[in-house]
């Protein structure tokens, strides 16, 4: 893959290039807290770990239309919304772009592949931050990914002192650098990359990695579940940030002849995710429905897709308001069994 | 072509079966509605009220409508009852897996069903008496709350009786005045049949509680699990295997359902 | 300190022990040092996991409510816990008598977030008294004053000890008045800067409701944001004023200004700064001393027959 140098001072000029075609995203400090925002010219607050928001907002909006309808009840048109315009978001981390590609395991499958989801990722350009410093609660190495990760980006820029290696992952990553040739440098680093494929990541320890969803399986019906239960306020707030949760829902709202059906973000923390006409609910408790969260991410996902569905971003860690976080509930089941 | 948005249908018929179910017949205003298999569901919606998942209980024959029963339930079930002939709705699928017909091909056939459940079983049934020839004994064994219950009478009671090799019975749980048949749940009355379970697939679909009392006679009856196949119902959202709603364990039942066997059954986690 | 802890673990599982409390709610350690979890001992063995330090920042009171199903409960209270109490209970939703209120002063409660960005790491211990906060990893002593690393709602903080308490851990604290100065000073911005503000704050609610979630003013048994109806989380910037002000609304009056929302927000929006503007309107309005105390006059939660206005405000 084509690799190129960028010297640190003209990484404002990088983005600008990138900011020619599409719109750009990337992490902005706001009110004292870090979110992936369009950056209009601000200047992107690259920190250790990742923003609040995810790439999902981009990507999966919160709600979007699925269609508008017009009419009555004998006859309505519906009218399916523009195709999304080209976007790029500068300074994903690796888990987020990985993250990425986990959900397009789920979203893109045939032979129902998800149009808008298809539509989007195809408009966008992933350009991912290595990282030569981990946040306080990230653990990809034990979910199997690396600070080094390539999957889901477009280009990698690898950090080092005074420039930034840059490797193409994709076709539409080359047409990146060659668009921004003026400012690179056909030169190498492989010590950028090495570096940040050695950085040390905190809380790799409290995960094992080793037979997670045999483990957890096993553990499935302990009663520690209920104790997490009794915690956990059942806000999704862990859900709706988490860069693998996709789930959605469907829902129509009308303003007289015209309407819409739009989907948006939903979350099997939420009381009635599963509550079916006539009251039966196949997670009818708050423990089974973090269960469910918990083995979805670690043992049902990876037995179909061969991967997690967390990729150790540490976003949960951060966000919980009762710390009900992915690599803590491990180590705490890790305790209980013990 | 984005698999959430519905084809725009006109409903050309509904038939009141029961006080709680009427049957829709649905025609796609635009292209055919793309050929379907015995056990698969479609996404029927109103707009601006929503989508509800439901078997497609017609056979599949070219440029025929479609046929659904729909059973008043919550919000869209309920609108769907105030339709009117001529009205507007919107339809998108074949959705999910489907009985797995030609794997019983020269057998005898144990159709169970309850309530609401015949809607899927209906579409089944049809489909292997238009293959009469291909299958030995074909007994179906129904049972509804009261005989005011009962769907599709028409067939239940005219036409699949008089199919050579076919039998029907039909029970009630509780009876009314006019009522001469047999009165009881349909997992007791099953047993008390004594179907023969020799060289027999049995096909079992209702509610949660029937269901799983069924497959517990099924059993009792000697019928090993890879020959009985029941419809699982779980929430549904997106119909597509997107929205994550009905997984159970590592299976979508809205693409790897709703059929399964009951051997396939008990190795998924018991969240259904 | 530890003599707290050492109290607060024998009267936990003397509560327990007894037989007829089946929860005490405290705390314990979480897997990082700085952000210790609730916890729901449920027998005597377990109250040894329990701490107190002034990392425990999420607010005890609401847990009560799921709690009380499985019987009486016993729980750690701070000035912030005891006021959430007192509206839990003048709300009818939870019996005084069932249960047993282990109260403690506070000094205020260390933000995990604004501590690691400090120091660089998480911090693994902290100490707190009326002038500073000290911040200790390893070897590393950091000494910051309050403002800069203690959560919002500790900053603003007048009821240090809760008014009702069955046990003491150590004296209370006197009680202070509140200045309502961060309101004020929003209040004298022009009304295009303040629209300015909200709008940046409200267009990045995620409308995951965990404010309403650990509000101990928002216990309704139903709510009206899970209809169905409702469903529809629309995040356009019209849709966001119309949630956050429906909320702020909907704990007018009863806002205990226990910080709660604000500290679960994952998307840091200061919500408790709309809460005392209601605080504040109320106090200047009816001329109560301290609005955010639940007492027997509560102008906006009661109904008079001989109120002027009607309800709805249309019609005498
Ligand atoms: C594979 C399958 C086949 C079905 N076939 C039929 C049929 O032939 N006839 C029939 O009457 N009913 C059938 N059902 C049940 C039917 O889908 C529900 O009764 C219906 O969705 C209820 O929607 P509602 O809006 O009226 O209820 P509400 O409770 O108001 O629904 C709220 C939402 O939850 C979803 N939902 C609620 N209950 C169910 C449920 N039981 N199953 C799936 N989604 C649900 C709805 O889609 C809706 O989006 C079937 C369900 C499944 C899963
Ligand atoms: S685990 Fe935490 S963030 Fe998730 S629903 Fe429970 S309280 Fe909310
Ligand atoms: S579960 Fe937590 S750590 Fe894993 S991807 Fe989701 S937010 Fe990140
Ligand atoms: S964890 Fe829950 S919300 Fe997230 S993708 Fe899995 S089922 Fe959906
Ligand atoms: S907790 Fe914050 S992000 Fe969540 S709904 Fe409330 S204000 Fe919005
Ligand atoms: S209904 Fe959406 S995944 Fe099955």
């Amino acid at each position: 893959m084509t690799m190129n140098l960028l010297p640190s001072e003209r990484l404002a000029e990088f983005r600008e290039c990138l900011a020619a075609g599409a719109r750009l995203y990337g992490p902005v400090e706001v009110d004292g807290i870090v979110l992936f925002e369009e950056l209009g010219g601000r200047p992107p607050a690259i920190r250790p770990g990742n923003p609040a928001n995810s790439l999902k907002s981009f990507l999966c909006p919160q709600t979007e239309a699925v269609f508008d309808f017009e009419g009555g009840y004998t006859d309505v048109a519906l009218r399916v919304p523009a195709a999304p315009t080209a976007q790029a978001i500068f300074g994903v981390r690796p888990c987020d772009a990985v993250a990425l590609e986990r959900v397009s395991r789920v979203l893109l499958a045939e032979p129902f592949a998800d149009e808008s989801y298809r539509q989007r990722r195809e408009m966008t350009t992933i350009l991912t931050m290595a990282c030569r410093e981990a946040g306080p609660h990230c653990f990809c190495r034990s979910v199997g990914v690396s600070p080094a990760d390539g999957r889901g980006s477009d280009v990698v820029l690898y950090p080092a002192d005074g420039h930034y290696l840059l490797e193409a992952v994709t076709a539409r990553g080359l047409s990146v650098l060659q668009s921004a040739g003026a400012f690179l440098d056909p030169a190498r680093d492989e010590a950028a990359r090495a570096t940040c494929q050695s950085t040390p990541v905190p809380l790799i320890g409290a995960v094992e990695r080793e037979d997670l969803a045999a483990r957890l399986e096993a553990v499935a019906l302990h009663p520690h579940w209920d104790e997490l239960a009794r915690r956990c306020l059942g806000c999704g707030a862990c859900t709706f940030l988490c860069p693998t949760c996709y789930c959605f829902a469907l829902f129509d709202t009308v303003r007289g002849a015209r309407g819409r059906r739009s989907r948006g973000w939903d979350s099997c923390q939420f009381k009635d995710y599963s509550l079916m006409a006539g009251g039966h609910d196949p997670l009818p408790t708050k423990a089974s429905r973090i269960r469910r969260r918990f083995l979805h991410k670690l043992s049902r996902f990876p037995a179909v897709q061969g991967e997690y569905a967390c990729v150790g971003c540490g976003r949960c860690g951060g966000t919980c308001p009762v710390g009900l976080h992915l690599a803590g509930v491990l180590s705490e089941l890790e305790e209980v069994l013990r | 072509m984005n698999p959430l948005v519905p084809q725009v249908a006109t409903i050309l018929a509904i038939r009141e079966d029961t006080p709680d179910v009427r049957t829709f017949t649905v025609r796609p205003d635009g292209e055919d509605f793309p050929p379907y298999r015995p056990g698969q569901c479609a996404m029927l919606s109103l707009f601006g009220v929503g989508e509800a998942m439901i078997s497609i209980t017609s056979t599949w024959a070219p440029e025929t409508a479609l046929e659904f029963s729909v059973k008043r339930a919550g919000r869209v079930t309920s609108a769907l009852h105030q339709a009117e002939p001529g009205h507007k709705v919107g339809v998108r699928g074949p959705y999910g897996n489907s009985f797995p017909v030609d794997q019983w091909v020269g057998h005898d056939l144990l159709f169970v069903g309850g309530g609401i459940g015949l809607a899927p079983l209906r579409s089944v049934i049809n489909h292997c008496l238009g293959r009469r020839a291909e299958f030995g004994r074909v007994d179906i064994v129904y049972g509804a709350r009261s005989p005011r219950d009962l769907c599709f009478r028409q067939e239940l009671f005219e036409s699949w009786p008089k199919v050579p090799g076919a039998s029907v019975q039909v029970t009630v749980d509780a009876a009314d005045a006019e009522w001469e048949g047999p009165v009881a749940l349909v997992p007791p009355f099953l047993e008390q049949l004594k179907p023969d379970a020799a060289g027999t697939f049995a096909v079992t679909c209702g509610p949660p509680v029937m269901i799983r009392y069924t497959l517990q006679a099924l059993t009792r009856l000697g019928f090993p699990d890879d020959r009985v196949f029941t419809t699982l119902e779980l929430k549904m959202q997106c119909g597509v295997g997107k929205c994550g709603r009905c997984s159970i364990g590592p299976k979508y039942v809205c693409i790897d359902g709703p059929v399964f066997s009951a051997a396939e059954l008990k190795s998924l986690p018991a969240e259904y | 300190m530890t003599d707290r802890q050492a109290a607060l673990r024998d009267i936990a599982a003397g509560l327990l022990g007894g037989g007829q409390f089946a929860t005490f709610i405290g705390f314990r350690a979480g897997l990082d040092p700085s952000r210790p979890v609730p916890h729901f001992v449920r027998d005597a063995s377990g109250a040894g996991a329990l701490v107190i330090n002034p990392f425990c920042g999420a607010g005890l009171a609401r847990h009560v409510l799921e709690a009380l199903e499985d019987g009486p409960v016993g729980i750690l209270t701070r000035g912030c816990d005891g006021l959430g109490l007192e509206r839990l209970i003048a709300d009818g939703r939870v019996a005084r008598e069932r249960l047993h209120i282990v109260a403690v002063a506070c000094r205020g409660a260390v933000d995990p977030a604004r501590a690691r960005a400090i120091l660089g790491r998480i911090p693994e211990r902290a100490e707190v008294d009326a002038q500073a906060v000290t911040l200790i990893a390893g070897e590393e002593r950091r000494s910051v004053p309050r403002d800069s690393c203690l959560l919002s709602r500790c900053l603003n903080c007048v009821d240090p000890s809760p008014r009702l308490a069955d046990s003491w851990l150590d004296e209370p604290l006197p009680a202070g008045v509140r200045d309502f100065k961060a309101v004020s000073h929003m209040e004298q911005q022009p009304p295009e800067a303040r629209y300015a503000f909200w709008a940046r704050q409200f267009r990045r609610c995620i409308r995951c409701y965990a404010c309403r979630n650990v509000c101990p003013a928002c216990s309704c048994r139903s709510c009206s944001l899970d209809d169905p109806e409702l469903q529809e989380r629309a995040t356009s910037l019209a849709d966001q004023f119309g949630f956050q002000f429906t909320r702020a609304y909907h704990v007018a009056g009863r806002c205990v200004a226990c910080g709660e929302c604000q500290r679960a927000c994952p998307m840091s929006i200061p919500l408790s700064l709309l809460n005392e503007k209601f605080l504040k309107d109320i106090r200047d309005s009816f001329g109560i001393a301290d609005p955010h105390r639940p007492s027997a006059v509560e102008p906006l939660a009661c109904y008079r027959p001989d109120d002027p206005e009607s309800w709805r405000g249309d019609a005498r």
